[in-house]
């Protein structure tokens, strides 16, 4: 299988496991899920990430109420994506930073990936 | 026309140097390496060693909840001039800034979403204006 057949693939399971923890937690529907790998670096892009909760407080002039929420809600839910992210592409994520606009209905996460081979090599 | 346009790689070289200046010149830190990434749409900028030395010694001394609050203050600070040295740069509109930053690995990353991909050299005529050089 090509490279880049694998990366399809490893971005097809990633999506549907990122999709199911938004539908279990937050019973919600992500609309988009992109992503970039590039170096050791995996950039993670959520489209849609916000919950009707949350755009209800934005438009009635609680937009920190819902920005609080929304730290809270990444606090819970990006422990997840990293945990998936290890499993799925068999490394370990070394940082993981992640930030969402509510105003622009958007997420972003960069990991920092440490490959299994790399780490194995350079312990022996 | 192409005669101004760059390279993606150029314009991601000069990103990260543009970065890495900024961060000397407003934190008097400079940070280690800056990687830029360009990709449909978006920038990713990878600042490594981002912490400065005010923050450190906070950390040093147990008061990581403030040095976190100072983090996310002067980034706040820092964001606006920032959005706009990278519009100048690529030219085109920064819609949106994502931003975080990990105070015990010093790493700094920021997705930049832009309102339409920049103008690049494409990997064709790159190709080309080597061989008519050649």
């Amino acid at each position: 299988m090509s490279n880049k057949n694998k990366f399809n693939k490893v971005e097809y399971l990633l999506s549907e496991e990122i999709k199911n923890i938004y539908r279990d937690r937050l019973e919600h529907q992500l609309d988009n899920i992109s992503y970039k790998l590039f170096d050791r670096t995996l950039i993670v892009i959520l489209e849609g990430a916000i919950t009707p909760p949350e755009k209800l407080l934005k438009n009635n002039d609680r937009l920190h109420l819902a920005q609080q929420v929304r730290r809270v809600i990444d606090e819970a839910i990006n422990p997840q994506i990293k945990n998936i992210i290890e499993e799925v592409m068999n490394v370990e994520v070394t940082d993981f930073l992640s930030d969402t606009t509510i105003e622009n209905n958007i997420s972003g996460a960069i990991a920092i990936l440490e490959f299994k081979s790399n780490k194995d090599s350079k312990n022996s | 026309m192409t005669d101004n346009l760059v390279t993606r790689g150029q314009l991601e070289r000069e990103l990260s140097q543009k970065v890495q200046a900024f961060y000397r010149s407003h934190l008097g830190h400079q940070p280690s390496k800056v990687t830029c990434q360009l990709f449909s749409g978006k920038v990713a900028i990878i600042i490594e060693d981002s912490i400065t030395s005010a923050e450190q010694i906070l950390l040093d001394k147990g008061k990581e909840d403030l040095a976190q609050k100072v983090r996310s203050n002067l980034d706040n600070a820092i964001q606006p001039e920032l959005k706009q040295l990278i519009e100048e740069i690529v030219k085109v509109e920064v819609i949106d800034i994502l931003s975080d930053a990990t105070l015990e690995t010093g790493r700094t990353g920021m997705i930049l979403i832009l309102n339409k991909d920049p103008e690049i050299l494409s990997p064709e005529k790159t190709s080309k204006l080597k061989k008519i050089n050649e």
